[in-house]
């Protein structure tokens, strides 16, 4: 981090820049790179969604805009960006305009919080894991907002719904991450991924000794991002588009982006919780391998890392969206009755057992 | 089958040259009619399968088409209505089905059926004027005669 | 509860789910459906007020519009009507072909219905495989027809043209590779838990309350009476067509408990029923030959006076035509009896204090379809 604060000031100095701009300027540096990241991340996704499914009912998907269609949700956006904003005479409008920034904000602010090489975290707490499912938790609260202040009854059912979903399946998500920190003895992300580190390739991941709490935490990962087959918020079988009902334009494209960047955030905390984060499935970094200069190869393991974890979240991402493409939607009260009488039973099993399996075997 | 059991309910058959025979009786006897021909165990009609309603310019035909799914018959019950005072018992306590085709031909025909007491236009809007499946139906609703105003607008 | 815990909610006549333009007024108390009221009329168009100032000819195509996913049967129950009123034989060949279509296009109404039931149930991938597979049987249909949904086909007393050998080669190949197809359908739908528990024992009908309502079809059948107008014989309404169907060899599928699941699973074993149908008219088809083309002259044909019902069992249920002739060129009355129709009727006993998402599928396996309801 300093390495790279020094290469900035020297840049500003080249300018003849005074040096407090780069003292100031240089915290909000990460969360610029951090925010454009992120949604270039969320363009490639929504495509990658689309051509996916596409794939799994035998049809080629956006092929139309750019080779491939690659460009075909920047399209989508340009689309959605030109249209009217409009907000309905019954609506609440102040609320009404707010809930969309409350569910995309707190999405782009956690992104910070992933530990993406072993370097360069943008924020890195002894809490992070705590702060992450705390802030996670907000985006709710827009739901919660936008269905209120829509004055529309579709809006209201499917944020009712949101709402009951997220609390219900944010416990045993909790006791699952719970497990993990239990392993790693740390509260800290990047301290969770150096505890996954083993003599043996792969051996040391979490998800071996928790594997029950893995499979807990994506399914409940999958409900707490309303993906199928826990929709229910937005079933437009039933509920025409539940509580985006009412939003167009730009608003309707910031609940859009806050999902598809939370899905992203999401299999990459279960990545960095239980795949190994950032560490190579090799045991050594390929870099280090195949270049000799010892400077360059050092810079190269961190893109390896980066490289390492978003493959890892890309493999999580496919699994929902088979998911997706497999399963029917849950009734709303199996939903409720699946969260609070076998997945929490589950993961407080999944407790017990990461806990006698740290005290006997990872101890010694 | 044998409909000689139906004597005491005033019945005649009606049998014309292609054409199916039909059972006539008098409405204010079709009820009963209907619960004997749906209870009685060597008939059991018990499904409706709809009512026909005709208009014979004089009057206003009805044909009830009962079916068996034990035999696998069906028998149609056939009532004349006046055409001035289009009154008719509602059937909807011995078949729900009924409710609905006695609103469609309520909506359609204009004939009323007592005893049924939720009785509503089914596919005409609730202002609707006039009953279109009668043969005498004029199109009498300024709002909706753009057809008579183009061609007035052809002739000038 | 007073009124003031319930919430009233539009749904339709334009909704994701409602297949068309029905409108239901519910009335929930939390997620739980109190009452329903079914509103219909938005997609009237008359049909029957419209036989009365066009000839027969005239009305035939219009006839397909009745229920567009299954035309066939409707052509044939009208031009049945007139047949027997006019007293023209149909020779062998094209009541082979017309059975052959109508069980084919039943095939294809039933893979519609799949597709999207489970698309209502959320499951999106089946729509896009039953409409694959559906999409076969609509080009063999244009290649015939000329037409993928109004048909138009069928003329009284034959057939518009004979069907080409080429034609026949092409449906045995289908035949045979459809049932690995619903046996796919069948591994991925059938033993899913989710879909057993989102539609078992949910819009539970009984038999009793089916016959009171005149459902017919393929809801009758789950509910376990074994009615079909293919095996039953009618002396008034005696369809000429009916005389093919004893020739072939077929089963008509039931079940027990008349719920959600039954019902599909009663269509899923009726759509190999008709592929067993399909693939025996073929097989007479390819060895016998015959004359399809009607003998009477087509247009300003005089029908004489009377009047006939004719009865079909469509995919929807019973379709039943009336028909009353004056002796003119233009039929007298026409009235038009659908399944759907009775269908919609008693969506509001099967969903008293079901849950909101029930509705979908319970609404959904009824198989319902708008333009029938309102013709």
């Amino acid at each position: 981090m300093e390495y790279l604060y020094f290469l900035y000031i020297e840049l500003l100095h080249k300018y003849n820049l005074p040096e407090f701009i780069g003292m100031t300027t240089f915290p909000l540096l990460p969360f610029c790179v951090v925010a454009v990241a992120l949604i270039l991340v969320v363009l490639f996704l929504v495509l990658m969604e689309r051509k996916v499914l596409a794939f799994f009912t035998q049809r080629k998907g956006p092929n139309r805009v750019g080779p491939w269609g690659l460009f075909q949700t920047i399209a989508d956006a340009i689309k959605l960006l030109c249209k009217e904003n409009i907000t309905p005479t019954g609506a609440e409008k102040f609320m009404f305009n707010l809930a969309p920034l409350l569910a995309f904000v707190p999405v782009m602010v956690i992104w910070g919080l992933i530990p993406f090489s072993s370097e360069f975290d943008f924020m890195s707490y002894s809490v992070s894991a705590l702060l992450f499912m705390t802030i996670a938790s907000i985006p709710i609260l827009g739901i919660l907002l936008a269905g209120y202040a829509s004055n529309n009854k579709y809006s209201l059912i499917g944020s009712f719904r949101a709402v009951a979903q997220a609390i219900s399946y944010e416990l045993p998500l909790v006791f699952v991450l719970v497990s993990v920190v239990v392993l790693a003895s740390s509260l800290n992300l990047r301290q969770i991924v150096l505890a996954q580190i083993s003599v043996y390739p792969f051996c040391g991941w979490f998800i071996f000794p928790a594997f029950l709490g893995f499979l807990i935490f994506f399914i409940c990962a999958t409900a707490e991002l309303n993906r199928c087959p826990f929709d229910l918020p937005e079933a437009e079988s039933e509920l025409v588009s539940g509580y985006n009902t009412e939003y167009s334009g730009m608003k309707f494209a910031f609940f859009f982006l806050a999902e598809y960047a939370m899905m992203f955030i999401m299999c990459a905390f279960m990545a960095t919780l239980f795949l190994g984060g950032f560490l190579s499935p090799f045991g050594f970094y390929l870099s280090e391998k195949f270049i000799n200069n010892t400077f360059w190869a050092q810079i190269s393991v961190y893109f390896e890392q980066v490289f390492w974890l978003f493959l890892k979240t890309f493999f999580l991402i496919f699994c929902m969206m088979l998911v997706r493409a497999t399963l029917p939607r849950l009734k709303s009260n199996q939903l409720m009755g699946f969260a609070w009488k076998v997945l929490l039973p589950l993961s407080f099993l999944n407790l017990f057992f990461i806990c006698c399996y740290k005290y006997f075997i990872y101890a010694k | 089958m044998n409909f000689d059991v139906l004597e005491k309910f005033n019945v005649e058959i009606i049998k014309k040259e292609n054409s199916f025979d039909k059972i006539r009786v008098e409405a204010s006897k079709l009820c009963d009619l209907l619960n004997f021909l749906k209870n009685n165990a060597e008939f059991d009609f018990d499904r409706l399968n709809t009512i026909i309603a005709i208009d014979l310019i004089d009057n206003f035909e009805l044909i009830y088409d009962l079916h068996s799914t034990q035999i696998g018959q069906h028998t149609q019950i056939s009532i004349i209505v006046d055409r001035n005072s289009p009154k008719v018992p509602s059937i909807t306590e011995i078949f729900k089905s009924a409710y609905f085709d006695e609103c469609e031909i309520f909506d359609l025909f204009g004939i009323e059926f007592t005893n049924n007491k939720n009785l509503k236009r089914l596919f005409m809007p609730k202002g609707w004027i006039g009953h279109p499946l009668r043969k005498d139906y004029k199109q009498t609703d300024e709002r909706l005669s753009w057809n008579e105003k183009e061609e007035v607008n052809g002739k000038q | 509860m007073t009124t003031k815990n319930k919430l009233k909610i539009n749904i339709g006549p334009q909704h994701p789910s409602t297949h068309g333009v029905l409108r239901l007024v519910l009335e929930l108390e939390g997620e739980i459906i109190k009452s329903c009221e079914p509103v219909i009329g938005y997609l009237h168009r008359g049909m029957e007020k419209m036989a009365e100032s066009h000839t027969y000819l005239q009305y035939l195509p219009i006839v397909d519009r009745i229920d567009y996913l299954s035309g066939f049967f409707n052509s044939f129950a009208y031009c049945n009507a007139v047949e027997n009123l006019t007293q023209i034989e149909v020779s062998k060949r094209s009541q082979y072909i017309r059975v052959l279509t109508m069980e084919m296009n039943r095939l294809s109404s039933h893979l519609l219905w799949l597709g999207t039931f489970l698309l209502d149930m959320g499951a999106t991938s089946p729509l896009f495989y039953t409409f694959r597979d559906r999409e076969v049987i609509l080009s063999l249909f244009e290649e015939l027809t000329g037409q993928r949904l109004m048909y138009n086909y069928y003329t009284f007393g034959g057939l518009r043209h004979d069907v080409s050998s080429d034609w026949l080669d092409k449906i045995t190949d289908f035949v045979k590779i459809m049932p690995k197809k619903i046996q796919d359908y069948e591994n991925i739908i059938t033993n899913n838990p989710i879909f057993t528990t989102r539609t078992k024992n949910i819009g539970i009908m009984s038999k009793n309350s089916a016959l009171q309502y005149s459902i017919t079809g393929p809801n009758l059948r789950a509910t376990g009476i074994n009615v079909d107008s293919r095996k039953t014989i009618h002396p008034f309404a005696c369809s000429p067509i009916q005389l093919i169907y004893p020739e072939l060899d077929f089963q008509i599928p039931t079940a027990q408990n008349g719920d959600s699941f039954d019902r599909y699973k009663v269509r899923v074993e009726e759509m190999k029923a008709c592929l067993k149908l399909i693939s025996q008219c073929v097989d007479w088809l390819k060895s016998n030959s015959g004359e399809v083309i009607s003998p009477i002259k087509q247009p300003l044909l005089k029908v004489p006076e009377g009047e006939f019902i004719s009865n079909v069992e469509a995919p929807r249920g019973v379709c039943s035509c009336y028909v009353k002739s004056d002796g003119s060129t233009k039929p007298y009355r026409v009235k038009w009896r659908t399944g759907s129709f009775y269908a919609v009727q008693i969506l509001p006993k099967l969903l008293e204090n079901a849950f909101y998402p029930d509705l979908m599928a319970i609404f959904g396996s009824l198989d319902v379809i708008l333009p029938e309801v309102d013709r």
